[in-house]
């Protein structure tokens, strides 16, 4: 139960650069543990995210890759899980909320185009490094 | 129990049918499955404030289900609230080459598919006979149909460059609201076939079944984006609503609980056995069997009847293309999420395909993240920008070829095999769109599988000289006189628009025709 909760700390602290509280890691482990939608099928990624997080690699540089493979691996499933649970507790609505006051939407957009490359570099770069 | 009329299944057919044959010893007889539990939040963003996480991603995880496979389940009925109106009959739907490409439900609850539908209810007209042939009735028969149930249910929209393909109306309610983005379109649009008349595109207000005033003791649409998350709520016609009326004047006799398992014809009656929920057998006699089971399900049911489970039939489908479009003008505009998401309809001159124009919301936003190309983290900074800009097109085509088939496999369960459709040349509406101040890639065009649009037609088709597994014009099975289909089994083929209103009319015509039939 703890590589869990572990894994959920790491994943989460990726996306918001913050510890999750307990009722989140109570539910990351129960989607584990009530669904078969974790079920991990491929040998290889079974120990892909504790070594993401063991080397502390970057999670969406080589999420973008895995999912250029296959959409449904199982590092993109485990980010996907992440983001139900923030979108619909109530307690990350800000983030997730569509009528925020962009000053400049289009800065944003270039923001991340630009941050977009370099993350995809530093994938290819980490998943060709590792072996993944 | 005796009836002159006994029509079985409470969707749009039936309760179409139970229409014209009110106050005729008539019954309907359906599964009525009900909720034991409701999504309780008249906006998603309230659901998403208050932090109800059960209510929204279900007790068991429901809406989580994609995250293994795009099409593990449909996106309407991902919700726990929303699956029970789709617990009906199981069907797999597998490619030319025999691959399981999807898996679907029918539908067991009062108000049958119309619990899910996106309630645009269209007219065919000649035109769109023409193209798909194969009709053995005119478009004169339904004309008086449509009307009568245009007045009935409250159509919303526009005469407008879009009559010409949908056909004029007389008393449309006012239009649906537009959001920003759909008024620029719109706005667009009209400037550019100011300054050239043929620019090879029409485009106009959405025809949907949304009461946009208060209207026969029905209160208007209340819009929330909850359309993913629970049935047909305020203000969208669903037959259920007809039927209560009809049950409530003591009009017709209604019995929930009874699923249809056995008809047998006599010289003058017809005998079914129905079954419910502990296993209990009911019998009744009738004049009439009309059969409203839905596309699928009445095809089993008729398949099983008559001990041909070995046959297969006859299935059209329109699998839709998706193709979202960003208007990069309306980036940074703040929208709230509460429009009904069909917001416009186009069509191409010179091709008679359809294409609905959709808001894109009522979903999680989790649930588009992973349709942008870029990596996750990013994609959930940007997608709110986007979301709000961008239109969703859904196009439909004349589905002509009869290349779809379905069986019943070693355990009668339903098969459907459906080819994937071809690749479909979209660079004219990207080009046209474009013009309009609409951008995008021909990348992110994605075709639904088969089934996933809910447009079942022709398991048991009309034609004038009906063969096995066919049926007259007037709805009557090949060999029998008094059972009757009345579903979209019946539609030969289907033109691109939506057909839910045209087997209402069919349905409507087939009653009319059973009430005077002479015995």
């Amino acid at each position: 139960m703890n590589s869990l909760k572990d894994e959920c700390i790491f994943l989460y602290k990726s996306f918001f650069n913050k510890k999750p509280d307990e009722s989140f890691i109570d539910n990351y482990i129960r989607v584990h543990n009530e669904t078969h939608l974790m079920e991990i099928e491929n040998k290889g990624e079974k120990h892909l995210v504790k070594l993401i997080e063991k080397k502390n690699l970057n999670v969406f540089g080589i999420e973008y890759w895995l999912r250029k493979r296959n959409k449904y691996n199982i590092l993109t499933k485990k980010l996907l899980v992440i983001l139900y649970i923030s979108e619909s507790d109530g307690k990350h609505i800000t983030i997730f909320k569509n009528d925020i006051a962009f000053l400049s939407p289009w800065n944003t957009i270039i923001k991340t185009i630009i941050k977009s490359f370099a993350l995809i570099i530093v994938g290819a770069f980490q998943i060709k490094k590792n072996g993944i | 129990m005796e009836y002159d009329y006994l029509i079985v299944g409470s969707g749009p057919g039936g309760v179409s049918a139970a229409r014209q044959l009110c106050y005729a010893n008539t019954a309907i007889l359906d599964v009525g499955y009900t909720p034991d539990r409701k999504f309780k939040h008249s906006k998603l963003s309230e659901a998403l404030e208050s932090g109800d996480m059960e209510s929204l991603l279900g007790t068991n995880w429901e809406t989580l289900d994609n995250i293994e496979s795009e099409f593990n389940i449909h996106r309407k009925i991902k919700s726990a609230d929303l699956r029970y109106v789709m617990n009906g009959e199981i069907f797999r739907v597998y490619d030319s080459n025999g691959r399981f490409i999807t898996k679907g439900n029918g539908s067991y609850a009062k108000g049958g598919m119309a619990n899910v539908w996106g309630a645009q209810l269209l007219k065919y007209n000649k035109k769109d006979l023409d193209e798909v042939n194969g009709w053995p009735i005119s478009i004169n028969e339904l004309e008086a149909y449509y009307t009568e149930l245009e007045d009935h249910i409250g159509i919303s929209g526009v005469n407008d460059d879009m009559s010409q393909f949908l056909g004029e109306s007389d008393n449309l309610l006012p239009p649906v609201e537009l959001s920003i983005t759909s008024k620029y379109l719109l706005n667009n649009y009209n400037l550019l076939k100011a300054a050239k008349p043929d620019i090879g595109i029409k485009v106009g207000r959405a025809r949907v079944a949304v009461s946009t005033v208060d209207r026969n003791g029905f209160a208007k649409y209340k819009a929330g984006s909850t359309e993913f998350f629970k049935p047909t709520g305020e203000g969208i016609y669903n037959p259920k609503n007809t039927l209560d009326s009809l049950i409530q004047n003591k009009s017709i006799s209604y019995f929930s609980n009874q699923k249809l398992i056995k008809y047998k014809e006599f010289e003058d009656y017809v005998e079914i056995i129905t079954t419910n929920n502990k296993n209990e057998y009911n019998h009744y006699k009738t004049k009439h069997l009309l059969l409203a089971c839905g596309t699928i399900q009445t095809a089993k049911l008729v398949l099983m009847n008559e001990q041909l489970t070995n046959a297969r039939i006859n299935f059209v489908d329109h699998p839709p293309i998706l193709l979202p479009f960003i208007f990069p003008k309306c980036i940074g505009n703040i929208i709230n999420n509460d429009y009904f998401p069909i917001q416009l309809t186009a069509t191409l001159n010179n091709k008679r395909d359809m294409i609905s124009l959709y808001h894109p919301a009522g979903m999680m936003k989790t649930e588009y993240l992973l349709q942008l190309p870029i990596p996750l983290n990013l994609s959930k900074n940007v997608l709110s920008l986007l979301l709000n800009s961008m239109l969703i097109a859904q196009i439909w085509e004349t589905s002509t070829e009869n290349n779809g088939c379905l069986y019943l496999d070693d355990n009668c369960d339903i098969c459907i095999k459906y080819p994937y459709p071809k690749k479909k040349n979209i660079f004219k509406l990207i080009y046209l769109m474009f013009q309009m101040g609409g951008i995008t890639v021909p990348n992110l065009a994605s075709r639904y599988p088969p089934t996933w649009g809910y447009h079942h037609a022709g398991t048991l088709p009309m034609s004038l000289e009906p063969g096995l597994l066919q049926t007259h014009t007037d709805g009557r099975l090949w060999k029998y006189k008094r059972i009757r289909v009345i579903d979209g089994s019946v539609l030969p083929s289907l033109p691109a628009k939506n057909h839910s209103l045209t087997l209402m009319a069919n349905s409507a015509r087939i009653a009319d025709l059973t009430k005077k039939c002479g015995y």
